[in-house]
Protein backbone atom coordinates (compact mmCIF):
# COMPACT_ATOMS: atom_id res chain seq x y z
CA UNK A 1 0.00 0.00 0.00
CA UNK A 2 1.69 3.22 -1.12
CA UNK A 3 2.12 5.72 1.71
CA UNK A 4 -0.55 8.85 1.54
CA UNK A 5 1.41 12.31 2.38
CA UNK A 6 -1.77 14.46 3.51
CA UNK A 7 0.12 17.14 2.33
CA UNK A 8 0.55 16.30 -1.37
CA UNK A 9 -1.98 17.87 -3.66
CA UNK A 10 -2.50 17.22 -6.80
CA UNK A 11 -0.81 19.74 -8.82
CA UNK A 12 1.78 18.56 -6.80
CA UNK A 13 1.70 15.06 -7.44
CA UNK A 14 1.54 15.83 -10.77
CA UNK A 15 4.20 18.63 -10.83
CA UNK A 16 6.67 15.61 -8.63
CA UNK A 17 5.61 12.89 -11.59
CA UNK A 18 5.57 14.90 -14.75
CA UNK A 19 8.75 17.08 -14.18
CA UNK A 20 11.38 14.69 -15.28
CA UNK A 21 9.63 14.00 -18.65
CA UNK A 22 9.62 17.94 -19.56
CA UNK A 23 12.44 17.95 -21.92
CA UNK A 24 10.86 15.14 -24.11
CA UNK A 25 7.56 17.64 -23.98
CA UNK A 26 9.78 20.80 -25.19
CA UNK A 27 11.36 18.12 -27.97
CA UNK A 28 7.99 17.37 -29.20
CA UNK A 29 6.43 20.52 -29.44
CA UNK A 30 3.77 20.19 -26.72
CA UNK A 31 5.32 22.63 -23.91
CA UNK A 32 7.52 25.95 -24.77
CA UNK A 33 11.01 26.34 -23.33
CA UNK A 34 9.31 28.93 -20.97
CA UNK A 35 6.99 26.87 -19.52
CA UNK A 36 10.11 24.26 -18.96
CA UNK A 37 11.64 26.96 -17.57
CA UNK A 38 9.24 27.93 -15.40
CA UNK A 39 8.67 24.19 -14.26
CA UNK A 40 12.80 23.98 -13.44
CA UNK A 41 12.54 27.53 -11.44
CA UNK A 42 9.26 26.28 -9.05
CA UNK A 43 11.41 22.90 -8.10
CA UNK A 44 14.64 25.32 -7.80
CA UNK A 45 12.68 27.01 -5.21
CA UNK A 46 10.80 23.93 -3.91
CA UNK A 47 7.58 25.80 -4.98
CA UNK A 48 4.12 24.26 -6.08
CA UNK A 49 3.13 25.83 -9.55
CA UNK A 50 -1.01 26.15 -9.97
CA UNK A 51 -3.09 24.05 -10.91
CA UNK A 52 -3.99 25.46 -14.28
CA UNK A 53 -0.06 25.81 -15.05
CA UNK A 54 0.50 22.26 -14.55
CA UNK A 55 -2.71 21.12 -15.79
CA UNK A 56 -1.78 22.87 -19.11
CA UNK A 57 1.99 21.43 -19.41
CA UNK A 58 1.22 18.42 -18.41
CA UNK A 59 -1.94 18.28 -20.52
CA UNK A 60 -2.04 14.59 -21.77
CA UNK A 61 -1.34 12.83 -18.42
CA UNK A 62 -4.22 14.67 -17.32
CA UNK A 63 -6.69 14.01 -20.23
CA UNK A 64 -5.12 10.08 -19.25
CA UNK A 65 -5.58 10.78 -15.43
CA UNK A 66 -9.55 11.42 -16.02
CA UNK A 67 -11.68 13.84 -14.15
CA UNK A 68 -10.68 12.57 -10.77
CA UNK A 69 -8.43 15.25 -9.84
CA UNK A 70 -6.68 13.30 -6.63
CA UNK A 71 -3.54 12.99 -5.23
CA UNK A 72 -4.24 9.17 -5.44
CA UNK A 73 -5.49 9.30 -8.85
CA UNK A 74 -2.11 10.43 -10.21
CA UNK A 75 -0.24 8.36 -8.10
CA UNK A 76 -2.89 4.99 -9.39
CA UNK A 77 -2.45 6.79 -12.98
CA UNK A 78 1.82 5.81 -12.96
CA UNK A 79 1.68 2.95 -11.23
CA UNK A 80 -1.37 1.04 -13.01
CA UNK A 81 -1.66 2.76 -16.57
CA UNK A 82 1.49 4.60 -17.13
CA UNK A 83 3.83 1.94 -18.76
CA UNK A 84 0.80 0.20 -20.01
CA UNK A 85 0.64 3.45 -22.50
CA UNK A 86 4.38 3.37 -23.23
CA UNK A 87 4.38 -0.36 -24.28
CA UNK A 88 1.30 0.49 -27.06
CA UNK A 89 3.41 3.38 -28.27
CA UNK A 90 0.14 5.86 -28.13
CA UNK A 91 0.74 9.48 -28.35
CA UNK A 92 4.13 10.83 -28.48
CA UNK A 93 5.24 7.74 -27.53
CA UNK A 94 5.28 6.46 -31.17
CA UNK A 95 7.46 9.27 -32.15
CA UNK A 96 10.27 8.79 -29.38
CA UNK A 97 13.04 6.22 -29.87
CA UNK A 98 12.65 2.59 -28.20
CA UNK A 99 15.01 3.90 -25.32
CA UNK A 100 13.45 6.83 -24.52
CA UNK A 101 10.38 4.95 -24.06
CA UNK A 102 12.24 2.62 -21.87
CA UNK A 103 13.85 5.52 -19.85
CA UNK A 104 10.03 6.95 -19.68
CA UNK A 105 8.63 4.42 -17.66
CA UNK A 106 7.36 4.00 -14.12
CA UNK A 107 9.34 1.75 -11.19
CA UNK A 108 9.50 1.65 -7.80
CA UNK A 109 12.51 0.78 -5.88
CA UNK A 110 14.20 -0.01 -2.16
CA UNK A 111 17.19 2.80 -2.26
CA UNK A 112 20.21 0.25 -1.20
CA UNK A 113 23.27 3.03 -1.44
CA UNK A 114 23.29 6.14 -2.83
CA UNK A 115 26.05 7.81 -4.59
CA UNK A 116 27.46 11.11 -4.03
CA UNK A 117 30.16 11.51 -6.31
CA UNK A 118 30.82 15.06 -6.43
CA UNK A 119 30.75 15.80 -9.21
CA UNK A 120 26.58 15.78 -10.08
CA UNK A 121 25.28 18.59 -7.60
CA UNK A 122 22.59 15.90 -6.52
CA UNK A 123 22.80 12.47 -5.10
CA UNK A 124 22.04 9.19 -7.38
CA UNK A 125 20.44 6.57 -5.14
CA UNK A 126 21.46 2.63 -6.57
CA UNK A 127 17.80 0.89 -6.12
CA UNK A 128 16.71 -2.55 -6.13
CA UNK A 129 12.70 -3.71 -7.59
CA UNK A 130 10.97 -5.89 -9.50
CA UNK A 131 13.48 -5.01 -12.65
CA UNK A 132 16.54 -5.84 -10.93
CA UNK A 133 19.32 -3.50 -9.79
CA UNK A 134 18.48 0.27 -11.43
CA UNK A 135 19.45 3.87 -10.27
CA UNK A 136 17.54 6.93 -10.38
CA UNK A 137 19.04 10.55 -9.96
CA UNK A 138 17.82 12.38 -7.59
CA UNK A 139 17.78 15.46 -9.76
CA UNK A 140 14.86 17.11 -8.58
CA UNK A 141 13.43 15.92 -5.95
CA UNK A 142 16.05 13.96 -3.74
CA UNK A 143 16.97 13.37 1.07
CA UNK A 144 15.65 10.13 0.52
CA UNK A 145 17.43 7.84 2.71
CA UNK A 146 18.87 3.87 2.30
CA UNK A 147 15.66 1.68 2.97
CA UNK A 148 13.45 4.22 1.62
CA UNK A 149 11.13 2.52 -1.67
CA UNK A 150 10.42 5.60 -4.07
CA UNK A 151 8.80 5.52 -6.86
CA UNK A 152 11.02 6.60 -9.61
CA UNK A 153 9.89 8.21 -13.45
CA UNK A 154 12.36 8.63 -16.43
CA UNK A 155 15.08 7.33 -14.35
CA UNK A 156 14.24 10.28 -11.54
CA UNK A 157 13.46 9.74 -8.08
CA UNK A 158 10.00 11.13 -7.60
CA UNK A 159 8.64 10.01 -3.78
CA UNK A 160 9.01 8.14 -0.98
CA UNK A 161 6.27 5.52 -1.01
CA UNK A 162 7.05 3.30 1.76
CA UNK B 1 19.49 18.54 -17.46
CA UNK B 2 18.60 15.32 -18.86
CA UNK B 3 19.61 15.90 -22.60
CA UNK B 4 16.85 13.58 -24.54
CA UNK B 5 17.59 14.29 -27.53
CA UNK B 6 20.64 11.56 -29.45
CA UNK B 7 23.91 12.41 -29.80
CA UNK B 8 26.78 10.24 -31.45
CA UNK B 9 29.80 9.01 -29.58
CA UNK B 10 32.79 10.38 -31.68
CA UNK B 11 35.49 10.10 -29.26
CA UNK B 12 35.98 7.71 -26.56
CA UNK B 13 39.42 7.58 -23.82
CA UNK B 14 39.68 5.90 -21.18
CA UNK B 15 35.82 6.37 -19.49
CA UNK B 16 35.18 9.73 -21.26
CA UNK B 17 33.55 10.08 -24.12
CA UNK B 18 32.83 12.89 -26.55
CA UNK B 19 28.95 13.20 -27.79
CA UNK B 20 28.42 15.28 -31.11
CA UNK B 21 25.19 16.71 -31.18
CA UNK B 22 25.46 18.60 -34.64
CA UNK B 23 25.72 21.95 -32.89
CA UNK B 24 27.63 21.21 -30.27
CA UNK B 25 29.48 18.59 -28.26
CA UNK B 26 29.03 17.72 -24.67
CA UNK B 27 31.64 15.22 -22.81
CA UNK B 28 30.56 12.62 -20.74
CA UNK B 29 32.53 11.30 -17.92
CA UNK B 30 30.92 7.99 -17.45
CA UNK B 31 28.84 5.55 -18.60
CA UNK B 32 26.35 2.97 -17.19
CA UNK B 33 26.15 1.27 -20.76
CA UNK B 34 29.15 -1.46 -21.41
CA UNK B 35 30.83 -1.79 -24.98
CA UNK B 36 30.58 1.32 -26.40
CA UNK B 37 31.53 2.09 -30.02
CA UNK B 38 32.38 5.40 -31.83
CA UNK B 39 29.60 5.93 -33.49
CA UNK B 40 27.16 4.79 -31.36
CA UNK B 41 23.85 6.77 -30.77
CA UNK B 42 23.34 7.39 -26.30
CA UNK B 43 21.32 9.82 -24.54
CA UNK B 44 23.19 11.33 -21.64
CA UNK B 45 21.73 12.57 -18.41
CA UNK B 46 23.94 14.81 -16.05
CA UNK B 47 27.32 13.78 -17.74
CA UNK B 48 26.61 9.98 -17.71
CA UNK B 49 25.60 8.03 -20.53
CA UNK B 50 22.45 6.23 -19.57
CA UNK B 51 21.04 4.81 -22.93
CA UNK B 52 22.24 3.45 -26.51
CA UNK B 53 19.84 4.15 -29.40
CA UNK B 54 19.75 2.50 -32.67
CA UNK B 55 21.34 4.21 -35.19
CA UNK B 56 18.11 4.38 -37.37
CA UNK B 57 15.69 5.31 -34.30
CA UNK B 58 18.08 8.03 -33.13
CA UNK B 59 18.24 10.14 -36.94
CA UNK B 60 14.82 9.26 -37.24
CA UNK B 61 14.08 10.87 -33.84
CA UNK B 62 16.55 14.19 -34.43
CA UNK B 63 14.60 14.96 -37.41
CA UNK B 64 11.13 15.14 -35.94
CA UNK B 65 13.37 17.01 -32.79
CA UNK B 66 14.60 19.17 -35.65
CA UNK B 67 11.85 20.39 -37.69
CA UNK B 68 10.01 20.71 -33.99
CA UNK B 69 13.42 23.35 -33.49
CA UNK B 70 13.30 24.76 -36.61
CA UNK B 71 9.41 25.32 -36.48
CA UNK B 72 10.09 27.52 -32.71
CA UNK B 73 13.30 28.81 -33.89
CA UNK B 74 15.80 27.14 -32.59
CA UNK B 75 18.68 25.03 -33.21
CA UNK B 76 19.34 21.02 -32.30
Amino acid sequence: MLEKKMEESYEEMLFMYGISCAENLVNLGKITQDDYDKLMDYNQKKEVPPRDFVERVFATAVERIGDEKTPEAVERYFRERHNEIIDKREGSYDLMPDSLCELCKYSEGVIVAIDNNGFLPFPVYRVTGKTGNDFAFGMYFNGFKVGDKIAIHNKSAVRKIA
Amino acid sequence: MCLSIPGKVIEIEKDKFMIDYGSEKRQAIMSVVEDLKIGDYVIISNKIIISIIPKNQAIKYLEIVGNVRKENGRKL
